[in-house]
């Protein structure tokens, strides 16, 4: 029945993580700056309705949003939610499904590097220039990092998925 | 020419791709980068591949899909969907067809916290169903109304997909939301009618339940006002212009973490979920629109979107014989390509073709953002029954279906509407926001 391959050092079955099965600390990871953004905007609103009103809050906001959803990016792939048409996928089985499995996942190992190297290419680019935001001078280049890593460990998820078995 | 060629071949290898199951961000993303690798040189290729991560990731508005999407998972965790049929089925219950007018007012209602057409009909097929398969309506009705109801979430404001298409189509979120505000109700309407229908043509589908009294109604009004101001809030907000749709976003996100406090339905665990709940989601959906920007490029750079548009501006169709056909072909490609995926294929090709007949690119948004919600209850695709068969496999898949066949009816119906009179969709905006 089982036809999951083994890991050589533990004897324990390789395979993809249960769906939506994300650590908690990755859930921190996005979701502070996700509660974060929520707050901003919230006071920001209250501000200005109250004569308070708070410079730079938009720059404060992107970058929130961009640890959040590079960070959600990844936890979309873990938990093996990216959207798909399933009407090929539902209808094949055994070495059909096994193909198309893996060269679903080529793909998007492909995509994901293609951005990383993009990311990193311009990062790469920018290393002198000291970019930051202009009100709260908020440094880009750490966020340029993030995004790369988020990108290149979904690039490793979708490589990983080609070699172990289980349901697409 | 050889460009026009290759956006023919990307396109072709897109439709394929996508048949194939590999992840629609995916398909979108390859085609557009090999494309442009094709049509640019490898180097300006990957350079923009950078730039669309970097400026997707930190665009303002992205902050819109995921503060709503956590208000509608914190709403559902302070029980907003059982309160919302209970009150509207304590109303009209009594009423012959009652309970399935409960469930469309449920699922609209729903609808305006709730931005996924799949999540409201799951969520209200797990409330409203088994209630009126106890009460002894008719199990093709029953299942068929609340299939036809979720399609309601992506409709009424705040929704997933015209947020989705206000970034990749650069235009207003608030604009569309408020666009979406008449059609939507509309809808409600025109699904009221078909209820009307039914339960008078054949009574024996959907018997009236017992009356409630003054006291048990007005105690289930009252425990759905909270989030029902917080919904009106939001909603009028963006529609007023008092607030940015990220800002009203934020306001909805605090609200549903007071109303879930104020439930004692807040802790750890709710929210954790929640989060992880809204994180996975909103992943999905920025890897769709990382995709579907690059895709966009590449056709806007291979010309093919003009070729098809002075070809659409030269037949002598006219506009509306012209989004007839567009139409039709929607509904074709919604047979193959799930809701998300047509979206996402439609607007950089059939954009160009809007711009050039004179429409406007809102009311566009709301003509396929419709088209799309026709996919979700017709076979093949269908997901919304596949979701309702998930919650009651009893229920065959032809008996959702012929259950849902007078709501699609209408569906078609209100699309030509929306073809014949854009105004359902350009009056609010125009007034509220000029």
């Amino acid at each position: 029945m089982n036809d999951r391959p083994v890991s050589r050092q533990s004897n324990k079955p390789l395979s993809d993580p249960p769906r939506n099965t994300v650590p908690a600390w990755m859930v921190v990871v996005g979701g502070v700056p996700l509660l974060l953004v929520m707050l901003i905007e919230f006071i920001t609103v209250v501000g200005r309705n109250t004569g308070f009103i708070i410079l730079g809050s938009i720059e404060l906001v992107q970058a929130a949003i961009l640890l959040s959803s590079a960070s959600a990016i990844v936890m979309a792939t873990l938990s093996r939610s990216h959207a798909k048409v399933r009407i090929l996928l539902n209808r094949s089985s055994g070495k059909t499904a096994q193909f198309l499995k893996v060269f679903n996942a080529l793909g998007g190992m492909l995509f994901f590097l293609a951005l990383t190297i993009g990311g990193v290419w311009i990062a790469l680019d920018m290393w002198d220039a000291q970019e930051h935001s202009e009100l709260l001078r908020v440094p880009y280049l750490p966020l340029r990092v993030f995004a790369a890593v988020c990108t290149l460990t979904t690039a490793g998820l979708y490589l990983r998925r080609m070699f172990v078995r289980g349901p697409d | 020419m050889p460009e026009l060629s290759s956006g023919i071949i990307g396109t072709t290898v897109l439709f394929v791709l996508l048949l194939a199951g590999m992840p629609i961000a995916v398909s979108l993303g390859l085609v557009g980068l090999v494309g442009l690798v094709f049509v640019l040189g490898f180097e300006p290729a990957l350079i923009k591949a950078g730039v669309v991560l970097i400026e997707t990731l930190t665009r303002y508005e992205l902050g819109t899909l995921p503060l709503f999407l956590l208000m509608a998972h914190l709403c559902s965790s302070a029980n907003a969907s059982r309160d919302f049929f209970d009150a509207a089925a304590r109303v009209v219950g009594h009423k012959r067809g009652g309970l399935a007018f409960a469930s469309v007012g449920g699922c609209a209602a729903f609808g305006a916290v709730n931005g996924s057409s799949l999540a409201t009909a799951a969520t209200m097929g797990l409330v409203a169903l088994p209630e009126m398969r106890k009460r002894g309506y008719s199990d093709s009705f029953a299942a068929g109304c609340v299939a036809a109801g979720g399609t309601l979430g992506q409709m009424i404001p705040p929704s997933g997909a015209l947020i989705v298409f206000g970034i990749i189509a650069e235009q207003s979120i608030g604009k569309l939301f408020t666009a979406a505000l008449i059609p939507g109700l509309s809808q409600v309407f025109l699904y009221f009618v078909v209820i009307w229908l039914v339960a008078t043509l054949r009574p024996a589908m959907a018997p009236p339940s017992e009356r409630s009294g003054w006291g048990q109604r007005m105690k289930a009004l009252l425990r759905i006002l909270d989030v029902l101001l917080l919904v009106l809030l939001v909603i009028s907000g963006i529609a007023l212009g008092w607030v940015t749709p990220t800002e009203a976003a934020s306001i909805g996100a605090v609200g549903a973490l007071l109303i879930c406090a104020r439930r004692k339905r807040l802790n750890l665990k709710t929210l954790r979920a929640a989060l992880q709940e809204t994180l996975v989601t909103s992943g999905l959906i920025y890897a769709v629109i990382i995709g579907s920007i690059l895709f966009s490029v590449f056709i806007s750079v291979t010309g093919l979107a003009e070729v098809m548009a002075s070809m659409a501006t030269d037949s002598s169709l006219g506009p509306v014989a012209t989004m007839m056909v567009v139409a039709v072909i929607l509904l074709l490609l919604g047979s193959v390509l799930d809701g998300l995926a047509l979206m996402l294929l439609a607007t950089p090709i059939l954009l160009p073709i809007i711009s050039n007949l004179g429409l406007s690119p809102i009311w566009f948004g709301i003509f396929l953002v419709r088209a799309m919600e026709i996919g979700f209850i017709h076979p093949p695709m269908g997901l919304n029954l596949y979701v309702i068969q998930g919650i009651a496999p009893d229920i065959s898949l032809s008996r959702i279906f012929k259950g849902v066949v007078p709501f699609l009816m209408s569906d078609i119906f209100h699309l030509v509407l929306l073809i014949l009179f854009p105004i359902m969709a350009l009056w609010l905006p125009e007034v509220m926001q000029p």
